[in-house]
């Protein structure tokens, strides 16, 4: 069975794990980069720096805290099995266990797809608010059905779980779309509620101060996800092993 | 630059449609045969069924409400650009 780079403690803080990952197949995560840059701009001119900084270290500190925490709890079975790891040699840049394009890759998905939702529902109201938040999270979890299953057959990261240990759709875990759905709804909603609701209320406060617990705060969305993979992963118990796919289970 | 400040609120669907558009190219790359994962960059690599057309096909036809969600979105930013 597929198990952990052999030098993944060794080399868990290094920004770069393995010089073979400067390679042809790196083009995405420089494109992964670039959209990044777009994003900001387009986020800069529309909500000012200020806003889209906080949007985009907001992102990347829960998604990072996030991923960093599902592969490195899975290297210490914490749960009770391996979950997943990205491929050492398939990425350039580092943040401890996972690759820096991938909070990026959050990035891009959080914003631009609640973007898009802007679009479609432009109302603003508590109801309005909803509707963009589940169109959100449709856009950022289907995305994931076309790229799941083709980065696991290009080794961008391995699933380690055994297939008892999951219910699986497309050979993925279950609880990985419902993840991404949370993550996009969770922080958009955070950084909404934060900003219209929460800010308001304390006009006294510094901008220092604000922007502080801003960042502490964003570790209840976190805290939430986490809790509620943990809790469906319990639930789905009964249905452990199944894999809704048609391809065969890989050898 | 002045033409990207013009045209800013396409930059969202843009970013998401390209982000979208690289693992379908990916897909394509690993389906053809031209991109060769090398098994040995990981430990017992997991051997997977091999992707085909049909099967792309079939995962993009899961997004099709994707593709309706975009499809409104254009439709209602070009009206407003009018």
């Amino acid at each position: 069975m597929a198990d952990y780079d052999p030098l993944f403690l060794e080399r868990l803080f290094a920004f770069v794990k393995y010089l073979d990952s400067f390679s042809l197949a790196s083009f995405s995560e420089i494109f992964a980069y670039v959209l990044v840059a777009v994003l900001i701009y387009h986020g800069y001119k529309k909500y000012g720096r200020n806003r889209i900084l906080q949007y985009f270290f907001g992102a990347l500190l829960l998604t990072g805290l996030e991923e960093n925490f599902m592969v490195i709890q899975g290297y210490y079975h914490t749960f009770g099995a391996a979950t997943y790891y990205y491929n050492f040699h398939a990425y350039m840049f580092w943040i401890v266990a996972i690759p820096i394009a991938v909070p990026c890759a959050w990035f891009i998905l959080a914003y631009s797809t609640f973007q898009i939702a802007k679009m479609v529902i432009p109302k603003d109201s508590n109801r309005a608010l909803l509707k963009k938040l589940l169109v959100a999270g449709w856009l950022g979890t289907a995305i994931d059905f076309v790229i799941d299953p083709i980065i696991i057959r290009e080794l961008g990261w391995v699933w380690l779980n055994d297939q008892s240990w999951a219910v699986w759709f497309l050979q993925v875990p279950v609880t990985n779309f419902i993840g991404f759905f949370l993550l996009i709804v969770s922080f958009n909603y955070y950084y909404t509620w934060f900003w219209e609701k929460y800010a308001p209320r304390h006009e006294t406060w510094s901008s220092r101060r604000m922007t502080t617990m801003y960042f502490v705060m964003v570790l209840l969305p976190l805290l939430a996800v986490i809790g509620i993979i943990i809790l469906l992963s319990i639930l789905f118990t009964p249905l452990k092993g199944i894999d809704f796919s048609w391809w065969e289970w890989p050898s | 630059m002045k033409k990207i400040e013009n045209n800013l609120q396409w930059l969202p669907i843009i970013c998401y449609v390209g982000f979208f558009m690289l693992y379908i190219v990916l897909g394509v790359l690993l389906i053809s045969g031209v991109f060769v994962p090398d098994l040995s960059t990981v430990t017992d690599a997991p051997l997977y069924e091999p992707l085909t057309y049909v099967d792309l096909l079939i995962l993009l036809a899961m997004n099709i409400p994707t593709f309706a969600i975009l499809s409104l979105a254009v439709k209602r930013t070009m009206n407003k650009q009018s």
